[in-house]
């Protein structure tokens, strides 16, 4: 089962959701979309969301910001698919993992012959506090114009030491600098999100973590 | 802006002349008849008189090859006719340490291809392989002195039992993927190697690869071994004539890098546009070793392959760089993978890629931290240049991480040529000509500078004469 969403022209739009369906998303001329997804529970099978780029200037920004504890399974997919000229999308994934939590994810960014002036970015950064948990992230492009901006990047592994000896010669006591380095971590970009009343939901929601 | 009219012109200018397109006139000493067949494969074998082992090994090959299904992944391998190829051709009765010895009609086809010069010049030693057979090979003596090795695989077989009997097949088996399940079958020629303990190579040995005939197959299998302590630089050269119906290379490359020790190989691929490349590299590093692979794919029709490291001891590291250019009816779909099975290793993949004229290149890739490499470094990045819009750039890196305590980055970028740094350097009373070249010399740049001094130089020209649209 899919579920469909469409941004219409001209159309602004701030959603949250805190787990993943199987979904296609249509963005058309000029609409502006920004997804974000704040994901504590985990679920079954592979969701996969398809995001169609179907009008021209069109701006996708999808935030997943994942806090994955216990045995919970985090599996999905995205795909944008930029199918017309001057479309935008920014995909940015937090991911925080604990315990045995495992994340697999994979991200494509697909530019069609004539989606001339296509910017597409992709990132996963990733802080890792179990050797038990598991990542496996597969960003994917590509790319059919020759006019474009894309990438990607990805980036895995513990909180910086300098940064907890900084903090610890400040007098600061380990867990509670891990908390503050995380939580910052996870924070860094609710910046992007338009909704004041939504950025503020997933601030008290991150400083509710233990 | 557009690119102007005028650079689009140069750069589709770029690698149109294939150089090395030349035929051979010989006669063949021997050749199996078409197809692949469990009497071919036996035949091959008992033509080499090998022990009874490798033929075992060669028919049970055979049987995986034939279980095994095509990938459905990568580029097209829809068109290759297994029927329609001779896997086994000879063209000299004897492998040759003298250059006179040589057929002359080979000879001068090394020679066109600048080998014998390159020998004198700056290489420690030298293995020319034409078909299925290595028909030249030479060391210096100051090396063969010290014990090292270096001579074809069959060769080995024969001199050295022992060893080929511990490693062949260890690091690549047979039932790998069906095309080394095919080589492993099939196989004839390539280039062993064996540095004994502490012993450094200073100047770098050089295996060359022609294919001549029509529709054949060619499956040299390299075995290098370097001891510990020891450092060797590997070079591999292939091309072949444009002829109008496919061939197929697949070779299998098996390396081990022993404690501290040190091995760089590095492949300039450039087979005219009728050859499926479709290979399987491998190495095994062990404790403080170290292995870089440095790998230039400009030919070919479709190239697979994704050399391989696994770094199995602390400390080891491991460095792939990666270069690909795609023009006119060319798929290069090449890549990487590095495995971090030991704590404490670290790791580097650089890839850059050019396409253009309707060609796709693809970085295809794999990053791996096995559970307890703790302390793992690496970095991954990967760049495209698109020179038009025929062309296609793919990226599909993969990273599985099974341990918390590691730093891994990776990055790509796909882009075309910069209008920016077009008008900043003819700002400068730079030719537009030029300004374009020095772009793509200066994205290939951070590749290049991994060959040996002579081969970087050769490289650079033949991307600004073909950038100024001279002929060569």
């Amino acid at each position: 089962m899919t579920k469909k969403i469409i941004i219409k022209p001209d159309q602004e739009k701030t959603l949250l959701i805190e787990t993943l369906e199987n979904s296609e998303i249509i963005l058309e001329k000029d609409s502006n979309l920004t997804l974000i997804a704040l994901l504590k529970k985990g679920w079954e099978k592979t969701k996969k969301i398809n995001f169609n780029f179907k009008g021209e200037n069109a701006t996708l920004t999808f935030m997943a910001i994942i806090i994955a504890k216990k045995n919970n399974v985090f599996e999905f997919e995205t795909t944008s698919n930029h199918l017309v000229p001057n479309t935008k999308s920014n995909f940015q994934i937090r991911s925080v993992l604990f315990d045995k939590a495992q994340i697999n994810y994979k991200g494509a960014l697909i530019i069609a012959k004539n989606a001339q002036h296509t910017e597409a970015h992709l990132a996963h950064d990733d802080l890792s506090f179990s050797k038990d948990s598991r990542l496996q992230t597969i960003p994917s492009l590509e790319i059919e114009a020759d006019d474009v901006h894309a990438g990607h990047s990805a980036t895995i592994g513990k909180i910086d030491k300098d940064q907890l000896f900084y903090m610890a010669s400040r007098g600061i006591d380990k867990k509670t600098s891990e908390k503050i380095l995380t939580e910052s971590f996870l924070k860094k970009d609710l910046d992007k999100i338009p909704d004041e009343k939504i950025k503020q939901f997933i601030i008290n929601q991150l400083e509710g973590l233990k | 802006m557009a690119v102007p009219k005028n650079t689009k012109r140069l750069i589709s200018n770029t690698f149109k002349n294939y150089k090395f397109g030349f035929k051979t006139n010989v006669k063949t000493v021997f050749s199996t008849p078409k197809g692949l067949t469990k009497e071919i494969v036996t035949s091959i074998s008992t033509k080499k008189n090998e022990p009874k082992w490798m033929l075992e090994f060669r028919l049970k090959a055979l049987e995986i090859f034939n279980k095994k299904p095509m990938p459905k992944w990568g580029g097209d391998l829809t068109k290759i006719n297994f029927e329609n190829l001779h896997y086994y051709i000879k063209s000299q009765n004897k492998t040759q340490t003298s250059w006179n010895n040589v057929d002359p009609q080979i000879k001068k086809a090394f020679e066109t291809l600048g080998i014998p010069e390159a020998e004198k010049k700056f290489l420690q030693g030298v293995s020319a392989q034409f078909e299925s057979e290595v028909i030249y090979e030479s060391v210096q003596k100051s090396l063969s002195q010290k014990g090292v090795i270096f001579m074809s695989t069959d060769e080995a077989l024969k001199q050295h039992p022992k060893l080929l009997k511990e490693y062949f097949g260890k690091i690549v088996p047979a039932n790998d993927n069906k095309f080394a399940a095919l080589n492993s079958a099939v196989w004839s020629g390539g280039t062993f190697i064996y540095i004994p303990k502490n012993v450094h190579v200073d100047l770098p040995l050089q295996a060359y690869f022609r294919m001549n005939a029509k529709n054949m197959g060619q499956f040299e299998r390299t075995l290098i071994i370097a001891d510990e302590g020891s450092s060797v630089h590997y070079i591999e050269g292939c091309t072949a004539p444009s002829h109008s119906s496919n061939s197929l290379h697949s070779a299998v490359v098996e390396i081990i890098a022993k404690k501290g020790a040190k091995v760089t190989y590095t492949t300039l691929q450039d087979w005219s546009h009728n050859i499926y490349n479709l290979v399987t590299k491998r190495s095994f590093v062990y404790e403080k070793a170290q292995m870089f692979w440095v790998d230039c794919n400009m030919g070919s029709k479709l190239t697979m392959k994704y050399p391989a490291i696994f770094l199995l001891g602390e400390h080891a590291r491991g460095e792939i760089h990666s270069l690909a250019f795609a023009g006119k009816d060319q798929h290069q779909d090449s890549g990487g993978k590095i495995i971090h099975g030991a704590p404490n290793t670290s790791s580097l993949i650089t890839s850059k890629s050019i396409s253009k004229d309707g060609g796709r290149a693809t970085y295809r890739g794999l990053l791996k931290a096995n559970k307890g490499a703790s302390g793992v470094k690496s970095k991954v990045n990967c760049d495209a240049l698109i020179l038009d819009d025929k062309s296609r750039s793919d990226t599909y890196p993969t990273m599985k991480i099974e341990e918390d305590d590691l730093e891994l980055e990776h990055e790509a970028t796909v882009s075309k040529i910069s209008e920016d740094q077009l008008f900043y350097l003819t700002s400068r009373g730079i030719s537009e000509e030029e300004a374009s070249s020095m772009i793509v010399n200066g994205f290939a740049e951070p590749i290049t500078k991994h060959l040996p001094m002579e081969y970087a130089v050769e490289l650079n020209r033949l991307l600004e004469m073909e950038m100024t649209g001279s002929v060569g």
